[in-house]
């Protein structure tokens, strides 16, 4: 629609005024979207008074265009390496630079003030060069699972950025060169209300953190690294406003009970997540755990047995993290009590059987009753040791809001109870509207084609999808290929029946898809196949498959594959990437 | 168990059987296809149920039936097309060695088990970086002969 063709009449029928008043209040990112696509003089408003932007793979577009179309951008979340690099799968060298883009931001982003990398490159220099350019206007800033830096850069944030509200390095891969960076963050900032360097290796002095909370009496949120809890006593007497904690440890002596008994938690505490604590301890906590609204127990040395004693202590519950050590018993309990449950976390414990008890297995029953339970359920990602149909069905039948679920079967127990979960994956499909991501990782059997098939037909509004052994043959993701209208980003795994022509296919099928990730199909050695989909805009990035030969090896006329092929595809306005690795190949 | 193979014209081979095709002829012929009908021809054919999977192009709609414990095996080679009736193994014999004869570099079609898709079945789950280096250190404090030190001293020292 150009509004240069018609009268005068008609012309800016809305002035700018009263479009930007309105606009300034419309942020969600699909309206957005919508809204910049009326007219130029939408456009024009739109990119002047969109507040935030995220770049969900950056490698999509060029910073320079982000600049030109938002200059007066305020928040930027932008992330880097494939999510396979939580893995282990994708190697340090791959890319994902924040360089480029920091250079970009620290010359005219005159509003900027939040800024969130996740899964990306970032180099000291580069935190010197923002902070720099913006670090005086500067209130959030999250470095989340990013490498690259040393707490250098963190004393330069800490120093310059003092209208700092939020500093979030969780999981990041940090240098260790002293922890004076948190003395000068106590010395320098009065506002910060979030710190989080939870799960990252860094030293620091505890008298430091009283510092912090006598100086930023706004603190609501901690997450460090591992402290001893003996240690954090007197910070906790200053942190009366704390709601959120993690990363206090636990480090007992055998035989030594009680020791920790002194230790006295803020009493506003929310949310908690505790290193290594074990059955002893747990008691600890038992006087505020009715109060409390996000546990984390991934990381506790709790048994079966403990989890169901101490959530059952926990009604107010909505957020839980555990391992599958909680076993059907402890989820169980969890359905009885916690009602209020939007988030439910059971991650893959030791597969070690010496380490964990014979409890802590998930199966469908634990599936079962946390489905008929927790009707508020939102969030649900599950490493379960067997399942069946009727415990999907379940989910499609109580789990109206579930907005994201995810299931992975681990491969130790050797029979499964009822595969294929064709009807349970369509029931729960139909029967969750509102999914938006959804994650499928079985083993060979686990879904037939016509399974997969049901996936794409009854896909919805997914957008992301994770799958893993699925189908049996290419057929299978040809009529998955079919449906998923709405899928975005695709990673597949493990499906070692797929060819490259399929795939090829598959990907020029899918209407919305923008980004796929692959590993473990039929691959050549040099992704002659994937050729097929060759198209304007769309990247194609292969890593060939490394094999080594050796004399015992070609004796049974085998080789030995010591890199497994990668296939990476994403549309982008940015040309190809030049600053691959040498075992990434673009395939033109 | 007798086995059925379907085999579905997506690209309309018949036709162009000697032709190599193209990039623009597939995606020509696929922005044709009617998705109903495709739906139609693999419902109609039934559930394949095949444990080695292979990408057919060339076709006919109907289904071949087999005898027991045989399947026909549709080899493309040369421009030519040869189908055979042979037992389960000696099939998957030679369609492992046409895989393993890595120089022959078949455009249109891909054999069912090529060297690396033999591969595909090292490929163990992966686990998470975060939880990795939990159980790492959990392992480490049980299997320990020295009773674990409570640090009375801030955490100040970068253990070596």
């Amino acid at each position: 629609m150009d509004d240069n063709h018609h009268g005068p009449r008609l012309r800016r029928m809305v002035p700018d005024e009263a479009l930007y008043c309105v606009l300034d209040r419309i942020d969600d990112p699909r309206d957005r979207e919508a809204i910049s696509l009326v007219c130029r003089q939408w456009h024009r408003i739109d990119s002047a008074t969109r507040k935030h932007v995220t770049i969900a793979f950056c490698y999509s577009a060029a910073p320079a265009m982000l600049r030109s179309r938002f200059a007066r951008l305020e928040s930027l979340k932008l992330k880097g390496k494939p999510r396979a690099a939580m893995f282990n799968l994708i190697p340090e060298d791959w890319g994902g630079y924040a360089s480029p883009w920091i250079a970009e931001l620290a010359s005219g982003f005159d509003c900027l003030k939040e800024l969130h990398l996740r899964r990306m490159v970032v180099t000291d220099e580069d935190i010197g060069m923002l902070v720099g350019a913006r670090g005086h206007a500067f209130q959030s800033l999250k470095l989340d699972r990013c490498s690259g830096f040393s707490t250098d850069g963190l004393r330069i944030i800490a120093t310059n950025c003092r209208c700092l509200r939020t500093l979030y390095l969780e999981e990041s891969t940090i240098i260790d060169h002293g922890g004076e960076w948190l003395h000068d963050l106590a010395t320098n900032n009065t506002v910060l209300m979030h710190l989080n360097f939870y799960m990252t290796e860094l030293r620091i002095l505890a008298k430091d953190l009283e510092l912090l909370a006598c100086n930023c009496k706004s603190l609501i949120s901690l997450k460090l690294s591992e402290c001893d809890l003996i240690a954090l006593i007197k910070f906790f007497k200053s942190a009366s406003k704390l709601e959120e904690f993690g990363g206090g440890s636990f480090n007992v002596d055998q035989g030594e009970a009680g020791a920790y008994n002194k230790v006295v938690f803020p009493p506003r505490l929310l949310s908690l997540s505790l290193l290594f604590m074990g059955t002893n301890e747990v008691s600890v906590i038992y006087p505020f755990c009715a109060s409390l609204k996000k546990l984390d127990l991934q990381y506790t040395f709790l048994n079966t047995e403990d989890h169901c004693q101490l959530i059952q202590k926990c009604p107010n519950l909505e957020v839980l993290e555990v391992r599958n050590v909680i076993g059907d018993r402890g989820l169980e309990v969890v359905s009885n009590t916690c009602k209020r449950l939007r988030h439910l976390r059971v991650e893959r414990g030791d597969d070690d059987p010496g380490q964990q008890n014979e409890q802590g297995r998930v199966t469908q029953a634990g599936l079962m009753s946390v489905a008929v339970g927790c009707r508020e359920l939102e969030y649900i990602a599950i490493y379960a040791s067997d399942i069946s149909n009727a415990a999907l069905e379940a989910f499609g039948t109580f789990s109206s809001n579930l907005r994201d679920f995810r299931l992975v079967l681990l491969d130790s127990e050797e029979n499964i109870t009822d595969l294929p979960l064709d009807n349970g994956v369509r029931a729960l499909l139909r029967g969750c509207s509102k999914l938006g991501r959804f994650a499928f990782y079985l083993r060979p059997g686990g879904l037939s084609d016509v399974g997969l098939g049901y996936v794409g037909e009854y896909s919805g509004n997914i957008r992301y999808m994770l799958l893993g052994n699925v189908g049996e043959s290419d057929m299978g993701l040809m009529r998955f290929a079919m449906g998923c209208k709405k899928l975005v980003k695709l990673e597949l795994r493990s499906c070692c029946w797929f060819s490259e022509h399929a795939l090829a296919l598959a990907m020029l099928q899918l209407p919305s898809l923008r980004y796929v990730w692959v590993q473990g199909y039929i691959a050549s050695l040099d992704g002659e196949g994937l050729r097929e989909m060759r198209r304007r805009y769309w990247n194609i990035e292969f890593i060939p498959p490394e094999i080594e030969e050796s004399e015992e090896a070609s004796e049974e006329g085998r080789a030995t594959l010591v890199t497994q092929p990668q296939l990476l595809a994403y549309y982008s306005l940015a040309g190809q990437r030049m600053d691959h690795p040498e075992y990434v190949v673009p395939l033109f | 168990m007798s086995r059925e193979v379907v085999e579905l014209d997506f690209f309309n081979m018949e036709k162009e059987r000697q032709k190599r095709s193209t990039i623009r002829d597939i995606q020509s012929v696929i922005s044709k296809i009617n998705p109903q009908l495709i739906r139609h021809a693999i419902e109609s054919a039934g559930a394949p149920r095949l444990s080695i999977p292979m990408l057919v192009h060339s076709s006919r709609f109907d289904s071949e039936s087999s005898l027991p414990g045989t399947a026909p095996l549709t080899m493309f080679y040369n421009g030519k097309v040869m189908v055979y009736n042979l037992p389960n193994d000696k099939a998957e014999s030679i369609m492992r060695m046409a895989g393993d004869a890595a120089a022959l570099k078949c455009v249109t079609t891909s054999t069912a088990n090529s060297m690396l898709g033999d591969f595909c079945g090292e490929l163990p789950m992966a686990r998470k970086k975060s939880l990795q280096r939990f159980l790492a250190k959990r392992k480490a404090r049980l299997t320990s002969s020295h009773p674990y030190k409570r640090e009375l001293e801030p955490y100040s020292i970068k253990r070596e």
